[in-house]
């Protein structure tokens, strides 16, 4: 129950991007194709889920108890470019035919603030499960970090599918690029928040 | 002047001595604002405190409640030897994150004032919790829940919700029951101690003064 | 070019919200008012000024393959150094502005600056830069809240302008888009070939 709780919170109510404004860079960036929007989703999961992981466990059995909270930031951003260089090594590896799919968005994600802010909500901030708050433990973390990541590839996919068709319209000059895919997250942000309310 | 070779030695140093760096400058800054820090949080605690009761004098009593197998901060607020009430720290799902809160009981079971201490609801709308003196807020004041049904109209109770903020205000005023409870414990407990030592003071009586 | 130069061209031509457009999740995460706005606005100038000054300096005793990981310490030092201090002495500012603080880390803003500019320049300069794209992204963000803080809750700074509400959507999340869509359409249009 509390799994489903966090997933359908993370997914549609609190959408990563959409709501919560993480992860914009690569949103914008990289969402011109359905193709690479989907890898550059796939890429992300498997980040922020490892991440996630290791940055919890560091945080509850190294820096808490050596009284060393204020090396968080340095210490969890040190650890997301480590593992996304590994992964990448990792990957070039055993799966070069994975590797020519993904690899070119991985340099990415070391600056994809959507990584660093998982790690950092899951040990700092309170999560709610029906009336009661309370910090979440190493498996709901990463629950959670897959269901943002979940999230962040619906948003992405969605809005690459619409910039697909955006670009055989005739939009006026200053809207575009940029601005006009601005509005159009806008306008998903809006439905979105018809998902409000259901946790 | 040519940058440093790329080999194994040099880039071990470089990144070793930066992070030593860093880190000692970090530990030196944290060192220096950690008291600082603290004195910002437990401010911010006793602010709460001195907004949800009446007057009091001298430091409240802090003690921790057992409630449903969760703990719960009471503090208790004296003025010479009578209590003037209780503050009691309580936690609620809201609408973007938890609600923490602190609500003040006088010694009678009434609420004096609440208030909130962090939040993370919408602006604009669930962050109307957070306006003192609207409608929403002081419709808690000097209630006795006792007789004042905690829940907001929609679910049959007696609190008007913030409009449009259904879910904060059913939150907000779950916060407030819950802390309620937590005050009747911990009267009943205070009642326990002191009824084994003068048996006048009537059986778990969680209502009256004494 | 000379220092001021260097300003200038941080606050128009090279824009970071509205030319460059980097750092956009502060950009839309923090606006819903202009003090807040600002308030992320200056932490990050004081970062990114801070950053490129070390930077500028240390540069050459940092081997080329770790400068990316060196950088990232940097930063990330002087990001907590900031956390800190607001933490200790603007309390409710950080409450507000909460997760986007450490992000500044992650801000492609710093280490864009740090990589573009900094490495291969004096620290005067780098300093100036710093200064000026901060600035910038300041001002960028002090007007997107204030037009976000203006229609959606009818405030100014704070300040209550008339009685009653705002139209709310411009303080939610939509209307981040919305507004920062419409402004950089407006700033395109203004400076159409001329930058």
């Amino acid at each position: 129950m509390v799994i489903l709780l966090i997933l359908v919170s993370a997914i549609f109510v609190n959408n990563i991007v959409l709501s919560q404004f993480l992860g914009i860079c690569p949103f914008l960036g990289v969402s011109k194709q359905v193709n690479t929007a989907v890898g550059m989703s796939l890429a992300v999961t498997f980040v922020m889920a490892l991440a996630t992981c290791v940055t919890w466990l560091l945080q509850t059995y190294v820096l808490v108890p050596l009284n060393m909270v204020y090396m968080q930031t340095v210490t969890f951003i040190l650890v997301i470019a480590g593992l996304v260089q590994m992964v990448e090594i990792i990957l070039k590896k055993i799966s070069p035919a994975l590797y020519q799919s993904l690899g070119i968005f991985l340099p990415l994600i070391t600056t994809n603030c959507a990584v660093l802010g998982v790690a950092l909500m899951v040990v700092q901030k309170q999560f709610s499960f029906g009336g009661e708050a309370r910090m979440l433990n190493l498996g709901e973390s990463v629950v959670f970090a897959v269901a943002s990541a979940i999230g962040f590839g619906l948003a992405i996919v969605l809005f690459a599918a619409i910039r697909e068709q955006l670009q055989l319209s005739e939009v006026p000059k200053p809207f575009r690029g940029i601005p006009i895919a601005l509005i159009t997250a806008g306008i998903m942000a809006l439905a979105f928040m018809g998902f409000s309310g259901m946790v | 002047m040519a940058k440093l070779e790329s080999t194994l030695k040099n880039m071990l140093l470089s990144l070793g001595a930066i992070a030593l760096v860093c880190g000692l400058l970090l530990a030196v800054v944290n060192a220096l604002t950690e008291k600082r820090i603290a004195k910002v949080n437990a401010d911010k605690t006793s602010r709460a405190i001195a907004q949800v009761l009446p007057a009091f004098a001298g430091e409240p009593v802090d003690t921790l409640v057992l409630l449903d197998g969760r703990q719960f901060n009471v503090h208790k607020a004296m003025m010479g030897d009578s209590i003037v009430g209780y503050a009691v720290e309580a936690v609620s799902a809201g609408f973007g994150g938890p609600i923490n809160m602190m609500v003040g009981f006088t010694s009678d079971g009434e609420i004096c004032s609440t208030a909130v201490i962090s939040h993370s609801e919408t602006p604009g709308l669930g962050a109307k919790i957070t306006e003192e003196g609207s409608h929403f807020r002081t419709q808690f004041a000097h209630r006795n829940p006792a007789e004042y049904r905690l829940s907001v109209t929609k679910d049959g109770g007696d609190v008007d919700a913030i409009t449009a903020s259904t879910i904060t205000s059913r939150a907000f005023t779950a916060a407030v029951r819950q802390a309620y409870n937590v005050y009747l414990a911990a009267r009943g407990e205070e009642t326990d101690a002191v009824s084994s030592a003068s048996p006048q003071v009537g059986e778990g009586g969680t209502n009256e003064a004494n | 070019m000379k220092p001021i130069d260097l300003i200038k061209k941080g606050i128009i031509k090279d824009n970071p919200t509205f030319v460059l457009v980097l750092g956009m999740c502060p950009t839309l995460g923090t606006t819903t008012s202009a003090l807040n706005g600002m308030g992320m606005g200056l932490a990050t100038l004081v970062v990114l000024t801070l950053s490129n000054i070390v930077i500028s300096a240390t540069a050459r005793f940092i081997p080329d393959k770790v400068r990316i990981p060196s950088y990232i310490v940097i930063i990330s030092a002087f990001v907590t150094i900031i956390q800190l201090l607001m933490q200790a002495y603007l309390p409710s500012l950080y409450e507000t502005l909460g997760l986007f603080i450490p992000l500044i880390v992650v801000n492609c803003i710093v280490l864009g600056r740090a990589e573009a500019f900094a490495n291969k320049n004096t620290m005067l300069d780098s300093a100036c830069d710093g200064l000026g794209i901060g600035l910038g992204f300041t001002l960028s963000l002090t007007v997107i809240g204030l037009i976000r803080e203006l229609l959606g809750s009818g405030t100014l700074f704070g300040m209550n302008l008339w009685n009653g509400d705002g139209i709310l959507v411009f303080i939610l999340a939509p209307g981040a888009f919305l507004v920062l869509g419409l402004l950089m359409a407006l700033f395109n249009k203004l400076t159409q070939g001329r930058i």
